[in-house]
């Protein structure tokens, strides 16, 4: 019951910093045109629905495909780490390096080899939650408590069951937590992806502050965090349906 | 570890790099790969040697952007964590709008920072110091809270006063925490850094990347993209030095 | 309920769990306020007794902070005293007593299970309390370990003699110990007995053997299974 009570608070304060805000800015108005009250945003958000729904789709898009394959490819990476050993070693050197090549550096170079366009978004996007992915899953996927595989070897479980049966369970809540970063991460890697391309979230927030068109940066700010939010709290909720055994459900954040 | 034991092991890794170098260049050498996908490492060398000083240059202001912002996102966030674990109610009020600000991609913000704060510094510390931010509040409050129960209880069955329970149990029982938070910062205002620069300046490693592009000027982009991945890497190095000097006893990972 | 602990007596509290002896023991350390009734230490409500530093606690976590070697950590109820006419030279002194001299500028980690809960002692020992809580100091222990420690407690009061009250689980270490052994039930907790320890001391491993002893553990075993007993609806 604590949460409930948690949820009221952030409500609480979420509202009055935009009720505040509004009234600052009815009373100094067009005083600081950078800085656009919130029924304005609102407003703009309707005014400017088409744009940045046509950019919105795109980046959505890339987000989803990035997540996905940089999960997967995640996933992939972790389980080879745990059922051949030699190769975490070797590669897990490997793996943080690539990691630490800035994805800022990396964007410009997806660029030139894919040219503007949807690919070179995804692929960061992709990258930016395949790290995540791969030290989670690796994480969980030997969560599975020693008792339990004792159990399964005591009642003689194949491989392949063991892996269904323990293994996998165990490595949900791990895998869920990496999706639940990853997911606003992915929305980021596309949006910085499309920085320097010609369409998509990313470029939509570029041209509009070149252009001086504050009411559509805001808008398109407030729209960009919404979904990186939604994509988070979707997976939040994933884990209490379906995970509702663990503590970490269970507990707050 | 015997010294005997690291040096081989960081041999092994040297000599794995190297091999992975040549195998590049053959690569590239062989197939007559075109520069602008990937250039040769002996051609990236060069670019880096006849530019050094654009290239240090611009690491020297990244790496000052990013130290700034690192310090000041830190001292913030800190401070904060500290106003929070003493006032339940500043924190039900305060944590749910930093998690808000949290919650907007930092590349959404510049835009918005470049057009309130103008071209320049100020913008790209701010964004260092934006993502610094959150983890060392959020260390800073997982760490002040961490003492046990039954460490605050014989902290109060001696009678200390807040201040000593906080110098001799919480600010210690924080550090590991916040040390943690560091490994992560220090890389990550490099890149906020530098993702700022796209926007908000003119030079910088950032720039230099987007701008060596732009001219075709792959093997330079090449070199700086090196660099980039350099400095994020000794940012994260220092962090972790400075944590195995100060953290000097075994603590359980979460 | 109503009972007391007089100085240089030990007397020990069992009962089954839920009980309410550890609140029990919480209580008389100010670390809970009681709903009703009186708590006097030396004279003095907990909450004064406590800033009088008259008593010293023992957890059965020993609580050692990991960032400060053993000496520092006995010394640490020192530090919060701030000096004025008190003995800075104790905290090495007592860790002579537990056996722990050689051990002063080792590191927490470093230390067992059973050392650890001695520089614990030393340092609840070190401001020279009216009165010893402890509160099943030795639960975290093996039974071989355990009564090491039951025959180091004793060896150690005896150099300190204070009141001491204990929480344990255990009767045999409560009967080993104590000169009074108090059988709390649950649902509402209360004294349902009281048993004198008829031991001479000094006791040692011997007497873990001695008819006395087992004879006394058998006692306080049946009283705690009538305690129970009775509160069974």
């Amino acid at each position: 019951m604590k949460e409930r009570r948690d949820w009221v608070w952030s409500v609480i304060a979420i509202a009055a910093v935009v009720l505040l805000w509004e009234l600052a800015e009815r009373l100094v108005a067009a005083r600081f045109p950078i800085v656009p009250a919130p029924s304005a945003i609102a407003a703009a958000i309707f005014r400017f629905a088409t744009p940045i729904w046509l950019n919105l789709q795109l980046t959505l898009v890339e987000s989803v495909i990035g997540l996905v394959a940089g999960s997967v490819l995640g996933v992939a990476l972790a389980m080879l780490f745990v059922a051949v050993p030699r190769a975490e070693r070797s590669l897990y050197n490997l793996v943080i390096t690539v990691h630490s090549i800035p994805l800022v550096a990396v964007a410009p170079l997806l660029l030139i080899w894919f040219g503007v366009g949807i690919t070179a978004p995804t692929i960061v996007a992709g990258l930016a939650c395949f790290f995540p992915m791969a030290v989670n899953a690796t994480r969980g996927l030997r969560a599975a408590s020693s008792s339990a595989l004792d159990l399964m070897r005591a009642l003689d479980a194949t491989p392949w069951q063991t892996f269904v049966r323990v293994r996998l369970p165990a490595s949900l809540p791990y895998l869920i937590t990496a999706l639940k970063l990853g997911a606003p991460a992915a929305v980021l890697g596309a949006t910085v992806g499309e920085w320097l391309g010609t369409a998509g979230i990313g470029y939509l927030l570029f041209s509009s502050m070149v252009n001086f068109q504050i009411e559509l940066l805001w808008a398109t700010m407030v729209i960009a965090t919404a979904v990186a939010l939604a994509g988070y709290l979707l997976f939040v909720s994933f884990e209490r349906v379906f995970l509702g055994w663990t503590p970490a459900a269970r507990g707050p954040q | 570890m015997s010294v005997a034991r690291v040096l081989a092991g960081t041999l092994r890794e040297a000599g794995a790099v190297l091999g992975l170098l040549v195998l590049w260049q053959l690569v590239t050498m062989l197939l007559a790969v075109p520069v602008f996908l990937l250039p040769q490492p002996i051609v990236i060398a060069q670019a880096f040697a006849s530019n050094v000083d654009p290239i240090a240059r611009a690491l020297l202001l990244t790496a000052a952007e990013a130290v700034l912002g690192f310090i000041g996102g830190n001292v913030l966030g800190l401070l904060l964590a500290f106003v929070f674990v003493r006032s339940s109610l500043m924190a039900r009020l305060g944590l749910p709008l930093a998690i808000g600000l949290r919650s907007v991609p930092l590349i959404a913000l510049t835009p918005l920072l470049t057009i309130i704060f103008g071209f320049g510094l100020t913008t790209i510390v701010l964004m260092a110091i934006l993502i610094s931010f959150f983890p060392a509040l959020v260390a800073g409050i997982t760490g002040l809270r961490a003492p046990t129960p039954e460490a605050l209880a014989l902290m109060r069955a001696l009678d200390a006063p807040e201040s000593l329970v906080y110098r001799r149990l919480r600010i210690p029982a924080a550090l590991p925490y916040i040390f943690a938070a560091f490994k992560i910062s220090a890389p990550a205002s490099v890149l906020a850094a530098m993702v700022a620069e796209w926007t908000a300046a003119n030079s910088g490693l950032g720039y230099l990347i987007l701008d060596a592009g732009g001219r075709y000027r792959f093997p330079l982009m090449w070199a700086a993209i090196v660099a980039a991945t350099a400095l994020a890497v000794l940012a994260f190095v220092v962090a972790a030095a400075a944590e195995r000097r100060v953290i000097r006893w075994p603590v359980e990972t979460a | 309920m109503s009972f007391d602990v007089r100085d240089r007596e030990f007397v020990a509290l069992v009962g089954p769990s839920g009980c309410g002896k550890s609140t029990l023991l919480r209580l008389v350390a100010d670390l809970d306020v009681p709903t009703s009734g009186v708590i006097a230490v030396g004279g003095e409500p907990p909450a004064s007794a406590r800033r009088h530093r008259l008593f010293g606690v023992v957890f059965q976590d020993p609580v050692l902070l990991p960032w400060l070697d053993v000496l520092a950590n006995v010394s640490l109820p020192l530090e919060v005293a701030r000096g004025d006419a008190l003995d800075q030279a104790a905290p090495a002194a007592l860790l002579d007593l537990v056996g722990l001299g050689r051990f002063a500028h080792a590191r927490t980690w470093q230390l067992s299970g059973g050392m650890r809960q001695r520089a614990a002692i030393a340092r609840a020992l070190v401001l020279r309390p009216r009165i010893l809580l402890l509160d099943e100091p030795f639960g975290a222990l093996d039974e071989i370990t355990r009564q090491r420690m039951n025959v180091e407690l004793l060896r150690i009061w005896s150099q300190r003699p204070t009141a001491a009250l204990m929480v344990t689980h255990s009767i045999g270490e409560a009967v080993f110990l104590a000169d009074r052994v108090l059988v709390m039930s649950p649902q509402p907790g209360r004294i349902a007995a009281e048993e004198v320890v008829p031991l001479p001391r000094p006791r040692t491993f011997e007497t873990l053997a001695s008819p006395d002893f087992l004879g006394c553990v058998s006692r306080v075993t049946k009283l705690l299974l009538t305690a129970v007993e009775e509160r069974r609806p």
